[in-house]
């Protein structure tokens, strides 16, 4: 076996994800250093990062990135042991590298180049080179005089334990070793939890695994961990007698009394941390220096890097400002109401005109914040169709149209993966080889076209190609062949119904598997990815001319315009996007086909779902009158029955609390003006959940 | 039948190492991709050649170095240390804890060829 040369698909995926974890780090970094102080576990997981990369990197042959890697880990490591300042400038520093690393990554993808270094790689080099430069010599104090810890406990540690250990004796902290002894199946699971318990209050150092012997199946840890917690606290924080905490005591310890309950008096200093104790003057003031560089440095760049978090954050304000809005205007016209049109109720109006045009610009301001366009997701795309189909051996041509349309970045970011299947089944199931191509009268050359519009609140992507397109025969006899519907049941068929049986999980007609198809993680997982970003999937196809795959999108997730619905006295929001229309419910209008409640809405047929039986609420009657909201997922539609509809709103969805999480049909949470939680239905679901219990009583029929 | 683990977090490594060692002739080669895996599969996996990559989240290289090592049942076991050019203190720390050798990333497939039927010939079985 040979050296693997270039970008093998599992290098670059493996690469990507790395690049995207210290771009999440250094974002994470950036606002920390701000606040004060980066922490020793985030440049630990850059520094591995950068180390994995350019281990990697190095044995698939890709030098220019293994290059750029070998500087920035030696920056990241010397940050780690606390020899380089971790500051603004080395902050942007390593953002350039995250960018160079992308285009190199992305050039070797595509099998141009990226291999040798050129000039823009050099250039951070450079950079990197001088950051390294700017570090403060330390001469470490051997541990062995600074602690009492056994020879064979401290010849384990790597240099960066040793560092973090010394960086905690020099902050005053106290050590303590946790011994506990846990089952060989589950230890992961225990040492995960005081994991969690310790981060709350200080940091695991190290873990050092050992057996007892005579308990096999048994696996005993020591973890030494630094805190200035008491050792009282320190045990309550982890809540488990069976972990044994025992204190690390200090050699010639000047200030600091061993493990003593509170932490040594930090003298007051400009940084938000305590001065670290000079206990014999080898610790240099980092903090100092780098405020000093920092006052020195003025930013020249016009552009912020904002984590996407704090823009929720923002907009989640800007939902609940809404409903401080409409709790003024129930106010005002409570006001007219009471006291008619007065000086004071008409001027109170008109500021809440104002206020309403203002937080509509916000929101509109702090969207478009969010939005991206797909250009950079297309083009990725288009990058990997070739490479797909030179492997495959098809003749394909790609064309992207409507890449400058916008998404949330969010939406933009999950989108990858189910656009890349989507692509992969176009080049592999429906473009047909040359030859066959050209005996039907068909250019050679296949054409995939990924596109993109904007249709009012969603975009709608699309995958589309002149294939061959899905053979409905060989998909209805492998539906019938697993199951997923009786022999019957296939001839009543339409083709909607027919395409949306290749969403069912586990369907795949492919017999023989190649690499890029055929493993089983189908359109189903296309679709439930689809479903989770709140859109929804539809194929269309002509036999021998092509397929359609269409993923409409809402263009943003955080706030949604709702239909504020009651069902047995109880509150729920349908997002109106899901909404058609709404109609009365007559008691006569609702007829039974097939043992299922329809009703008509202008000549076609839609099947009813009373919210009360979705949600088990069965208790009180469906009053006399009640209304039907037409929900509709792509082409498909369903009226859903409730008592009372209470107008529109925007709401701000909110993640659920642990006990309703995983309540089918429920998205999520949302507050009302008047403190009233309510919940927020999840259309798509309820539809998944119909189609699911239709395929399942036909098949006992 | 020998039994080769490979401890490594990085996938694409991962299955590079395994691939190359695959071919040598009667071996077995299991792949785990993190230090707690490995403490969990040593005991019923009995590796006859453990490789294994220094920095791991969770436990690392070191970690495992000394578990086995410390422990008897594995007295037979040989440790190659993968590690890189800029990890020379760790190195030196990994065979002063006991490994049998060490690798340099990125190295040549015949240099971990050779290194690890090196170990296996050590082995005591
Ligand atoms: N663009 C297309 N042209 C023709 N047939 C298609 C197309 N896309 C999907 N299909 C059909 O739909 C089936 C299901 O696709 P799906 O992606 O779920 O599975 P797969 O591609 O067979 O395997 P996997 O995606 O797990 O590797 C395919 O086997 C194929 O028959
Ligand atoms: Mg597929």
């Amino acid at each position: 076996m040979g050296k693997p040369t270039g970008a093998t698909p599992e290098f670059v995926a493996e690469a990507q994800e790395i690049v995207d974890g210290l771009n999440r780090d250094l974002i994470a970094a950036e606002t920390e250093s701000r606040a004060g102080e980066v922490p020793p576990q985030r440049i630990n997981s850059l520094f591995r990062n950068a180390h994995s990369l350019k281990g990697i990197s190095g044995m698939f042959g890709l030098d220019a990135v293994s290059h750029l890697a070998h500087e920035m880990e030696s920056v990241l490591d010397g940050m780690r042991l606390g020899k380089v300042l971790t500051d603004p400038t080395a902050l942007d520093v390593l953002f350039s590298c995250v960018e160079r690393f992308g285009v190199l990554i992305a050039a070797a993808e595509a099998g141009e180049g990226g291999q040798e270094a050129d000039e823009a790689v050099e250039q951070v080099v450079d950079r990197l080179k001088q950051v390294a430069g700017r570090g403060s010599a330390q001469r470490p104090m051997g541990l062995r005089d600074m602690v009492e810890l056994a020879d064979d406990v401290l010849s384990v540690l790597t240099e960066y334990e040793e560092h973090r250990l010394r960086d905690n004796l020099t902050r005053g902290r106290n050590l303590y070793v946790l011994r506990t002894a846990f089952e060989l199946s589950n230890f992961d699971v225990g040492l995960a939890e005081i994991d969690g318990a310790i981060q709350k209050i200080g940091e695991v150092i190290t873990k050092l695994p050992s057996s007892k012997p005579g308990e096999p199946g048994t696996l005993a840890f020591d973890i030494i961990i630094g805190t200035d917690r008491s050792e009282a606290e320190v045990n309550a924080a982890i809540g488990d007698e069976r972990v044994k905490v025992a204190a690390v005591a200090r050699r010639n310890a000047p200030k600091t009394a061993v493990a003593s309950a509170s932490p040594a008096p930090a003298t007051p200093s400009s940084s938000a941390h305590e001065e670290p104790l000079a206990d014999d003057g080898v610790v240099h003031d980092v903090t100092k220096d780098a405020a000093d560089e920092v006052a020195a440095l003025k930013s020249v760049s016009r552009t912020v890097r904002v984590d996407i978090r704090r823009l929720d954050r923002l907009m989640n304000l800007v939902g609940e400002l809404g409903l401080t809005k409409m709790a003024f205007e129930r106010l005002s016209s409570d006001i007219r109401r009471q006291q008619g049109f007065t000086e004071l109720a008409a001027e109170l109006h008109k500021e809440n005109r104002n206020f309403e045009r203002r937080l509509a610009e916000l929101q509109a301001g702090i969207m478009e914040v969010r939005m991206v366009p797909l250009t950079n997701l297309f083009e990725r795309m288009v990058r990997i169709g070739r490479k797909m189909s030179r492997e495959l051996g098809r003749e394909v041509r790609i064309e992207t149209t409507g890449e400058n349309t916008e998404l949330d970045k969010l939406i933009v970011e999950d989108l990858a993966d189910p656009l890349m299947h989507l692509i992969r089944n176009s080049i592999d199931h429906g473009i047909e080889d040359p030859d066959v191509r050209s005996k039907a009268g068909k250019d050679r050359e296949g054409v995939v076209r990924l596109s993109a519009a904007a249709r009012g609140n969603h975009v709608v992507v699309e995958v589309s190609d002149d294939g061959r397109g899905v053979d409905i025969d060989k998909t209805l006899k492998v539906a019938v062949e697993r199951g997923l519907v009786t022999q019957e049941r296939a001839q009543e068929l339409t083709r909607r119904e027919i395409f949306n049986l290749l969403f069912l999980p586990g369907f795949s007609t492919r017999v023989e598997v190649s690499e890029y198809s055929g493993r089983g993680v189908g359109l189903d997982v296309v679709k439930t990815k689809i479903s989770q970003l709140s859109g929804a999937i539809e194929v269309d196809s002509a036999e021998g001319r092509g397929t359609r795959v269409g993923v409409t999108l809402p263009i943003t997730l955080a706030i949604i315009p709702a239909l504020i619905v009651m069902v047995a006295r109880r509150t729920y929001a349908i997002p109106l996007n899901n909404v058609q229309e709404t109609l009365a419910l007559e008691k006569g209008a609702v007829k039974t086909i097939e043992r299922r409640e329809v009703i008509s809405v202008r000549g076609t047929t839609v099947p009813l779902t009373d919210l009360r039986n979705v949600f088990a609420l069965g208790q009180l009657e469906r009053p006399p009158v009640c209304y039907a909201v037409i929900a509709g997922v792509g082409q498909s539609r369903v009226a859903l029955v409730v008592d009372e509809l209470v107008g529109q709103q925007d709401i701000v969805i909110k993640a659920l609390g642990r006990r309703l999480r995983g309540v089918p049909g429920i998205a999520g949470a949302a507050e009302l003006g008047n403190q009233q939680t309510i919940l927020v239905i999840d259309v798509v679901q309820i539809f998944n959940e119909l189609s699911q219990n239709q395929g399942r009583t036909e098949e006992v029929v | 039948m020998a039994k080769l683990m490979v401890v490594e977090d990085s996938a694409a490594m991962r299955s590079l190492i395994a691939s190359i060692v695959g071919d040598i002739d009667g071996v077995e080669v299991v792949e785990v991709g993190n230090g707690f895996d490995a403490l969990k599969r040593l005991p019923r996996d009995h590796a006859d050649v453990i490789i294994l990559d220094i920095n791991m989240p969770g436990i690392n290289g070191l970690e495992l170095l000394s578990f086995v090592r410390k422990n008897p049942v594995f007295a037979n076991t040989r440790v190659l240390m993968v590690t890189t050019e800029g990890s020379a203190e760790d190195r030196r720390r990994a065979m002063a804890l006991g490994a049998d050798a060490y690798l340099i990333k990125p190295f040549e497939p015949k240099e971990l060829l050779t290194t690890v039927q090196q170990l296996l010939s050590q082995g005591g079985k």
